[in-house]
């Protein structure tokens, strides 16, 4: 019996079990459950706390919004939250499980949503530590670069993620790169994130529900990644009504339309958006080309994105969701010049593109447990080529052309179970299986004289093909009044050229209530990771590589500890978290290697692995309720790598080490009609790498040696050495809205970089006024204001 | 009233800052970046082989990169080459011409036995040493084919010429090779005979085998960890047949043996050479076996072989 077929077999085994456990029950406990949802959309309230106020128990409904709660017999007050929604308390008199859904009403404003006395569901309450939730609603009205709300540049205000850069939003969690965090938009993963090289992120605001970001202390649901799970759900779709959402901005445009296709039956959502600067400058071209027909240019750019979701309650205990979503980069120049009857034409372009689908089936198969089926697709495909043609006064042709393609695509199967057996454990479970197929770059050459084809050829690296597996399981549970304990076990294996990669994962988390109300948190996770991004530290481009674990490349693995305190003071929440990472197994280019183009049929030759470490203290202090909401947050932390082969074998700090992060977020409505925000930022210089000193050097020359070639060499400093200039930044935003009765407008000021820092961009050698080289910082962002209009029905 | 006071001050601030920025983003220019201060040194470049008729050595100082001089010629180097027991050669002052310390030899340097140290002191810089080894003359065979391939280009099609080579890996001192190929041919207008020029090699897909245009060669190396590696034996390398231009009277090949630290160098340049190339790969620094830290000591051994 293989191993595989033993894990089916167990895994069969306990869900038998279970399924018997859920059915056949002690008669003195019986089981409240159902879902937690929108009054007046029916959009399912995941995270939704159900507490029951007389024994002072409750639970959180799941990411699809089921809650289960096991009570003894008798009368019993419960209460339902979620943040926004007015909470509802009601009477049940249990002597048979029931089926209830819960309907919160939304606030008409944030500070309607009070939360007092006993909430379960503080931060002191919950036994997960270092995740982090934002309400969609704060993010829209946080400033935004061109009026368009990126929630990856919000996630980078939180403490412990960082940005890559001025602009981009590429996430580095805890000394991790930006391929540790696993992206999930409704569960399945995302390989790029970004629109306009990163500048903004794929998701639109409008499409999503909620957003969470865990940076640690993963429940052993999660695997795959080193540094952070990120779960972004998009809308599932109004049941009653049909809503839409339409805004405009400088940048972008954005509509979102939803409603019931059979009412609280089944509904959609769609929602679109486009860039039209290549529209808006089409008439400028066309002019500037009018002035000389025969010589054209045309530069080209546009992103789009589409999210779509389809949701349909098939019956009190079966719900299907399918989910997709697809986006574009697309960036070129095409250019022309005619002479006579001969003519030159050159079209370069580099394009990305994400594509995914999901479909997922919920089914209650009892007050008690609860499953959730996905089949999921994912695919990313990065394209950049030349094509160009050239014909003679004589007509010859000659065409020459090149394209480089690379990419990742995955098909995968997911079965997850929720199993509530009573008010002190729960328990979850599950499988999945992931087929992954990489294209690690392939160069396509064609070249063309009139009626000969003289190349045309694919060089580069074959495909590689590997099955990912895991298993997990995790309870959680209560010893005695004060400790809360979430352990774990999550075990994966890693299919790939006749290797097998496996890895066993313990996951623990505790929560240790101290007086005066003060929770003591520590969590331990390993984690293993079998794909990885080879990057270029610091480019941040589609031009990225995704490259599989192999026989020759070992999977990167991590385990992280964190130690925190939390407390709720009045509406204010406040953690200390402090943590050390420790990371195995990191794939780098070796020093001078790139893989652009690169014909090379093995590009494992070109890359190294290496060691890091990550470590740091945490503050957060968040308000998320109130007329007045926001964050303080402050980080101080290292993070440091080594490679034998780069560096001459010496640790190093990583590129996107930065000693200290500070953030202030706030938001406040001073009317109806007025809300404002504020972001300000600091973070310590960027690490970079400089050509320090130089010298001169020969190679022989000539047949026996006889001469020399001479030359001048560089020597770059230590890696990373040097800092760019500290990082700072005001953002303002001001949004004016108007409420009709079944419709608002908004208008959107918002200002990046308010009071226009030059902030450093990059660094190049100069010259300064006497001639003398020197080293200079380049910024490329001033101020820039920004205007958007919205309008919803 | 009121409610206008917000448009009000932010159409304000937006139009001063945006006025008021225009010129700072101008250049751009957030600052400079401050360096350390920088020592000076000793950067001693000598690389010579058994059949080497001259010995010679380029000793500069290293400077800083904001140093608009750059890196100047130590124009009171003294160098001496021993082995374990006496001083072999020495150079000085003397030996100075056109910024390169040059020592000829009455005859050739001949093969140099066991540890061999460079050292070079100067009076205002501190001394740096380095020591090597001579690998073991190559041994090896080798099979020329005329016309045995052809390969497209733009304007038709080359023909190429292909050398085999078969090397022997047995002696612990010598790993790594440098092939050159040399040619003489008669002179279209002279009808002279040409002394020995170089002839370049074609790309190869063979892992072993990387061209290095720093030397004018090719590196062969058996790299452990690579995925297809397998020995020094078949090792093919192509050679466009230039005799369809002129008449190649006599053709050379070249096998050197070469130091670990020489190898290392070499590969080094080539790295460096290819950042210049490729867009967004990491820097790269020169290897060195120098106390100091920079410039190299490389010892080689070489047998030529004429090609019939």
């Amino acid at each position: 019996m293989t191993l595989t077929q033993k894990l089916i077999k167990n895994f069969t085994l306990i869900f038998t079990m279970l399924l018997s456990l859920n059915t056949s029950f002690s008669q003195s406990n019986f089981t409240i459950s159902g879902h937690v949802q929108d009054s007046s959309s029916g959009e399912q309230l995941l995270g939704a706390t159900v507490w029951c106020e007389n024994i002072s128990i409750g639970v959180a409904a799941n990411i699809y919004g089921f809650y289960s709660l096991t009570l003894p017999a008798g009368k019993h007050i419960i209460m339902a939250r979620y943040i926004g929604y007015e909470p509802q308390r009601f009477e049940v008199d249990l002597s048979s499980s029931v089926k209830m859904e819960i309907n919160l009403v939304a606030g008409t404003t944030l500070g309607e949503a009070v939360v007092t006395g006993d909430a379960f569901n503080k931060i002191e309450d919950v036994v997960q530590m270092s995740k982090m939730e934002i309400p969609i609603d704060q993010v829209k009205r946080l400033p935004a670069i061109g009026g368009e709300v990126d929630l990856l540049k919000v996630l980078q205000l939180l403490p412990g993620v960082q940005s890559g850069g001025e602009g981009t939003s590429g996430l580095y969690v805890r000394g991790g790169s930006p391929d540790q965090n696993l992206m999930l938009l409704d569960g399945v993963p995302l390989y790029s994130v970004n629109h306009l090289f990163g500048f903004f992120s794929v998701f639109n605001a409008d499409a999503v529900k909620s957003m969470s970001i865990t940076k640690g202390g993963f429940p052993a649901r999660f695997g795959g990644r080193l540094s952070s799970i990120l779960e972004i759900h998009m809308k599932d779709g109004h049941m009653k009504e049909y809503h839409a959402d339409a805004t405009v901005s400088i940048i972008a445009s954005k509509l979102t339309v939803e409603g019931p296709i059979v009412k609280d039956k089944a509904s959609f959502m769609i929602s679109s958006r486009r860039t039209y600067l290549d529209i808006l400058i089409k008439p400028i071209i066309a002019r500037a080309n009018n002035n000389n027909p025969d010589v054209t240019t045309d530069p080209r750019y546009y992103f789009y994105d589409l999210n779509g979701k389809l949701n349909w309650k098939i019956s009190d205990k079966d719900r299907i969701y399918l989910s997709a979503f697809t986006g574009k980069d697309d960036f070129g120049i095409a250019s022309s010049n005619n002479i006579g009857n001969s003519s030159s034409n050159l079209d370069f372009g580099l394009d990305w593109k994400n594509s995914i689908q999901a479909l997922r089936w919920n089914h209650e198969w009892g007050p008690r447990l609860f499953s959730n089926l996905t089949s999921t697709h994912s695919k990313y495909q990065f394209n950049t080529g030349m094509d160009v043609l050239d014909i003679s006064q004589d007509q010859d042709t000659i065409r020459m052309a090149a394209l480089y393609t690379s990419g990742i695509e995955d098909i995968a199967a997911r079965i997850d179970f929720d199993f509530a057996p009573n008010a002190n454990h729960y328990v979850r479970f599950g499988a999945n299986f992931t087929n992954h197929t990489f294209t690690p770059g392939a160069t396509a050459i064609d070249i063309d004289f009139g009626s000969s084809n003289l190349i045309d050829t694919i060089m580069g690296p074959d495909d590689i093909k590997s099955n990912e597996a895991f298993i997990y399981g995790e309870d959680e549970f209560e010893i005695g009044d004060r400790l809360k304990i979430n352990l774990g076990l999550h075990a994966s294996v890693l299919s790939v050229e006749d290797t097998a990669y496996y890895s066993l994962q313990p996951r623990v988390a505790m929560n240790f209530r101290l007086p005066k109300g003060y929770a003591l948190k520590t969590s331990y996770a390993r984690m293993a990771q079998y794909v990885n991004l080879l990057t270029n530290e610091g480019t941040g481009l589609p031009t990225d590589l995704w490259v599989p674990s192999t026989a020759r490349i070992r999977p990167q693995q991590s385990w992280q500890i964190a130690v925190g305190l939390a407390k709720t003071y009045g509406e204010i929440e406040v953690s200390l978290e402090g943590y050390y990472k420790g990371m195995d197994g990191l794939l780098s280019y070796k020093e001078g290697a790139s893989f652009l183009f690169s014909t090379d049929s093995d590009w494992q030759d070109k890359v190294t692995q290496g060691i890091g470490n990550a470590y740091g203290t945490e503050l957060l202090v968040q308000k998320k309720h109130g007329r007045t909401t926001g964050w303080i947050g402050y980080t101080l932390s290292w993070s440091n790598r080594q490679f034998d082969e780069i560096n001459s074998g010496n640790w190093y700090p990583f590129t996107y080490d930065r000693r200290h992060d500070i953030s202030f977020v706030i938001t406040h409505d001073f009317t109806d009609k007025w809300t404002g925000s504020a972001v300000w930022i600091y973070g310590t210089g960027r690490a970079l790498t400089l050509n320090e000193s130089t010298f001169s050097a020969y190679v022989p020359d000539g047949e026996s040696n006889s001469g020399v070639y001479s030359f001048s060499l560089e020597v770059p400093s230590e890696k990373n050495s040097f800092r760019m200039s500290p990082y700072h930044r005001l953002d303002l935003s001001l949004t004016r809205t108007k409420n009709y009765e079944n419709s608002s407008k908004h208008l959107i000021f918002s200002i990046y970089n308010a009071y226009n820092n030059l902030n450093p961009f990059f660094a190049l050698t100069d010259e300064d006024d006497n001639g003398n080289p020197v080293i200079r910082e380049y910024g490329i962002f001033p101020m820039i204001p920004s205007i958007a209009w919205r309008y919803s029905f | 009233m009121k409610s206008l006071t917000f448009p009000t001050l932010v159409t304000f601030f937006i139009v001063v800052s945006t006025l008021s920025s225009c010129s700072k983003f101008f250049d751009g220019v957030v600052q400079e970046i401050e360096f350390p201060e920088h020592t000076p040194r000793i950067v001693p470049t000598l690389i010579v082989n058994d059949e080497a008729e001259r010995i010679i050595a380029l000793v500069s100082s290293s400077a800083s990169t904001l140093d608009s001089e750059g890196p100047q010629v130590i124009e009171d180097a003294v160098l001496t080459i021993s082995n374990e027991s006496e001083i072999l050669y020495s150079m000085d002052e003397n030996n100075l011409f056109d910024g390169l310390y040059i020592l000829e030899l009455d005859d050739k340097l001949g093969m140099l036995e066991g540890p061999i140290t460079l050292r070079v002191e100067s009076p205002s810089f501190d001394e740096v040493s380095s020591t090597s080894t001579m690998p073991d003359k190559p041994v090896y065979t080798v099979d020329f084919q005329e016309s045995a391939d052809t390969i497209n280009n733009v304007w038709g099609f080359d023909i190429l010429d292909r050398y085999t080579f078969n090397i022997e890996t047995t002696s612990p001192s010598s790993k790594h090779f440098i092939i050159k190929f040399y040619m003489k041919y008669i002179d279209l207008y002279t009808e002279e005979i040409s002394d020995w020029e170089t002839m370049y090699s074609y790309p190869s897909f063979d892992p072993r085998i990387t061209l290095n245009y720093f030397i004018n060669g090719v590196m062969i190396y058996e790299e452990s960890n690579s995925s297809s590696a397998t020995s020094l034996n078949d090792l093919a390398i192509n050679i466009q047949r230039y005799s369809e231009y002129f008449t190649i009277v006599e053709r050379k090949v070249v096998v050197e043996a070469i130091s670990d630290d020489l190898f290392k160098y070499y590969m080094s340049l080539e790295r460096i050479a290819s950042v210049d190339f490729q867009l967004f790969s990491e820097p790269t620094l020169s290897y060195s076996n120098v106390s100091g830290g920079f410039g190299c000591f490389g010892l080689g051994s070489v047998t030529e072989t004429i090609i019939e």
